[in-house]
């Protein structure tokens, strides 16, 4: 009862796990709390993309080395999460797309991602599944896509070999400091330890308002589409310009269609519902890129919650003013992203220095405060 | 909103030439095609019978039906049919038409396997224990061309589901059932239910049950009902008191057995579309899956074509068996659109790419 832990890390999707791992890796006792199941919200629901052509051009650099981690995730991580590396195209059927295209690859170019314009000839080699209808595409070396509903599994595992005490189906409530640490209130009983790191997917504004921190956190329902397995119809990770698609067919020939069409959902019950205007809009830009998906049939469709901050930058640092205390969320296109930024974090937390900058809330809750003050 | 056929699996299951019990009933009625003879029946509840008899009036030819119920269990419903002399008689001519033909019938007994290369050969069929479990005691041998099996009715609640209302765990029902009132209201307002989709509870009851439904339905949106409602209304309440303890009698023959599902062997495939089979289950949970979408998650069973209707009930019983918990807390999958796969092209219909409405860009 009295045992105090170095490190708890309230919410179990791809970022807590992380950092619980790294940092049970670099010597701490970690306990790792989540409400429900592991990698069950955001990042056991999500599409899996691990593609630099949706990433914000600040993440560029951050998503070039979670790339790599994804990689080579049988190394670092020691369990599969169906990381398939390949090319990635992001299409162009308009003229206003082209230009659209044009502008984002150069400028995440610049960011170091390298994507290159080709023509929609040379995109057909890429992608013998895609339409003849594709003027320009974004081509991209460093792409592929993991099995999000496999994170879970695999972290489960990794989390029990690095010794961390992974409590599931352990919802926290709130949270007491004191000189000597925290005390975390959960539905069996108190868990005390010296730091804590808040990592709730869309869920970090009400645990930051534990700690009396009111940080905006808009709630992104994200509106996804599996097909039935069939026979080959793609190679590659597809996507358009504007970022409203995501495509790729699994080894065992389901084709996920994505993109960010947004659903409607309640972050509070967990309840989402699907439009089906959006559902037709998705399917529809989904077979005018690959027209061969039209024969397939639609097995499921479902949304999860992904969080963003005012200024859709990540919200990865030390809590200003609670010392122990860290927040790990926020980051778009997260499950991308994720596991090096939470890396990063750990090592903060290991009194390390970060290998590059983290993002602190400091900005977004000055923002907040000079909005008070209007 | 209807039922689903559960069939606890068995080896060989899957075989071509293994098809479902209530399945068959729409072969034989609707379709008027007789399966391939001879034909090998087994499960439990008085479809066995009434299929049985079907195909040997249709001219086809019946092996031996395999009743997991013992002559005892029918024995016992007799007091709750005496009050449905319909029933009665209508079992009494199926039992007078499968003796005539001298079919074999075991009773508490199973099918064990099922056997064959391209497609179905052989059915071994053995007796059970009280609670369904196999007595590795004696096998009868039989060569068929088709199995007919089933064991009972899973309601389709999907709608409710996929709709969050209040839904339970009711074995004698078939299965997880939305809560309702009295008169057939769910947890959400203007969601009603009725028939085998809240609960196996047979035609008549579904009859008498849908038309109180109905008349609740019409009241509650304040539209004209006729003079006599109120008298249809307790008409319909009595009705579905009146044939209840035969209803729950048939259903509970159906009723899914644990010990039946406990018995299942490791290799065997539970969940058909995705090839998971049932030590692969065991492993999952042994891996810490607890709940019934982790379990998911970990093996794709039920994320097949059939997203799971025709194996969930099993799956979450195995996994209530494995973790001694019970039904409600293995909880079940969550309902997701469509209720029915839908092929991309009829979604899609024809369209225009300038007019598919997408959103402004995502920010950079
Ligand atoms: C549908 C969808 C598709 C996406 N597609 C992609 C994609 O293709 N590529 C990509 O890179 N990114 C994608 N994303 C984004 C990515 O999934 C997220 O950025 C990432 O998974 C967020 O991880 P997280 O750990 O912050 O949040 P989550 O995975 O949501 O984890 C937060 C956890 O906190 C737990 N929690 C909440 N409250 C409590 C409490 N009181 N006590 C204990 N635990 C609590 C929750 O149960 C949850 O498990 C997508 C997101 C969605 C929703």
């Amino acid at each position: 009862m009295s045992h105090v832990f170095d490190l708890a890390v309230v919410g179990g999707g791809i970022l807590g796990a992380t950092t619980a791992l790294f940092c049970a890796r670099g010597g701490m006792t970690v306990v790792l709390l989540e409400r429900g199941a592991l990698c069950r919200e955001a990042s056991g629901v999500n599409a899996g993309t691990l593609t630099m052509q949706m990433t914000r051009v600040a993440l560029i650099p951050y998503a070039l080395k979670a790339h790599g981690m994804w990689s080579t995730a049988s190394q670092w991580l020691g369990h599969d999460v169906g990381v398939r590396i390949c090319d990635g195209l992001s299409l162009a059927f308009t003229k206003d797309e082209a230009e659209i295209l044009s502008f984002r690859a150069e400028r995440r170019r610049e960011a170091g991602a390298p994507i290159s314009i080709i023509s929609g000839k040379a995109a057909k080699e890429v992608e013998p599944g895609i339409s003849d209808g594709v003027l320009l595409a974004g081509h991209c070396k460093v792409d592929g896509f993991a099995n999000a509903y496999l994170t879970g599994l695999a972290y489960q595992r990794a989390l029990h070999e690095a010794d961390v005490s992974l409590l599931e189906n352990r919802a926290v409530s709130g949270i007491e400091v004191s000189d000597l640490g925290f005390s975390l209130a959960t539905s069996t009983g108190t868990v005390r330890t010296r730091r804590i790191v808040l990592a709730g997917g869309v869920w970090i504004e009400p645990m930051l308002a534990w700690l009396g921190i009111h940080l905006p956190i808009k709630t992104l329902v994200n509106q996804l589409a599996v097909t039935e397995r069939v026979s080959p119809v793609m190679r590659t990770v597809v996507g358009i310009a504007s970022g409203l698609l995501s495509l790729k067919q699994y080894p065992h020939g389901t084709v996920v269609i994505g993109g960010g069409w947004q659903a409607l959902g309640d972050r509070d019950d967990g309840g989402t519902e699907l439009l089906p205007d959006r559902v037709i809009g998705n399917v529809r830009l989904a077979c005018h890129a690959i027209p061969d998906l039209a024969n397939a049939r639609l097995a499921r469709g479902w949304a999860g919650f992904e969080a963003e901050t005012r200024d859709a930058l990540p919200a990865v640092g030390p809590i200003p003013g609670v010392p122990g205390a860290f927040v790990c969320g926020s980051i778009h296109s997260g499950y991308t992203s994720g596991p090096y930024l939470a890396r990063l974090l750990a090592q903060r937390i290991l009194d390390d220095e970060p290998e590059m900058p983290l993002f602190p809330i400091d900005r977004l809750l000055e923002l907040e405060t000079s909005r008070g003050a209007n | 909103m209807g039922a689903y056929e559960r069939v606890v699996p068995f080896p060989g299951w899957t075989l071509p030439g293994v098809i479902g019990l209530a399945a068959s009933t729409v072969i034989l009625k609707s379709h008027r095609v007789i399966p391939a003879s001879p034909v090998v029946v087994a499960g439990c509840g008085p479809l066995l019978f009434a299929v049985s008899a079907g195909i040997i009036k249709a001219g086809g030819r019946v092996a031996a039906i395999a009743d997991l119920a013992s002559a005892r269990d029918w024995l016992g419903t007799a007091p709750a049919l005496a009050l449905r002399p319909s029933m009665m008689t209508q079992g009494l001519q199926w039992a007078a038409q499968i003796a005539k033909a001298r079919i074999p019938v075991f009773f508490q007994s199973t099918v064990l396997r099922a056997e064959g290369h391209e497609g179905l050969e052989k059915v071994i069929i053995g007796p059970v224990s009280r609670t369904g479990s196999p007595k590795p005691v004696s096998e009868a041998c039989f060569h068929a061309s088709c199995l007919i099996v089933g064991h009972g009715l899973v309601p389709g609640a999907d709608i409710p589901r996929l709709l969050r209302a209040h839904i339970r765990f009711d074995r004698d029902l078939g299965g997880h059932v939305p809560v309702l009132d009295s008169c057939g209201r769910t947890s959400i307002a203007g969601l009603y239910a009725t028939g085998d989709g809240s609960g196996i509870r047979g035609a008549e009851t579904a009859v008498s049950h849908g038309k109180l439904v109905g008349l609740t339905a019409a009241q509650d949106a304040g539209r004209p009902l006729p003079s006599s409602w109120k008298s249809e209304v307790d008409q319909a309440h009595k009705k579905i008191a009146h044939v209840r303890s035969a209803s729950i009698a048939m259903a509970r023959l159906m009723a899914l057995r644990p010990a039946q599902v406990d018995s299942i062997p490791s290799e065997t495939i539970v969940c058909r579309c995705e090839d998971v089979t049932r030590d692969e289950i065991d492993k999952a949970i042994d891996c810490g899956a607890r709940d019934i979408n982790q379990l998911k998650h970990f093996t794709r069973c039920g994320m097949g074509p059939c997203q799971g209707r025709m194996c969930g009930d099993v799956i979450q019983e195995l996994c209530a068996l494995k973790l001694s918990i019970d039904r409600q807390a293995v909880g079940q999958w969550t309902a997701r659109p469509p209720l029915r796969a839908v092929s991309l092209s009829d979604l899609i219909g024809t369209f225009e790419y300038d007019d598919i409405p997408i959103p402004n860009p995502a920010p950079l």
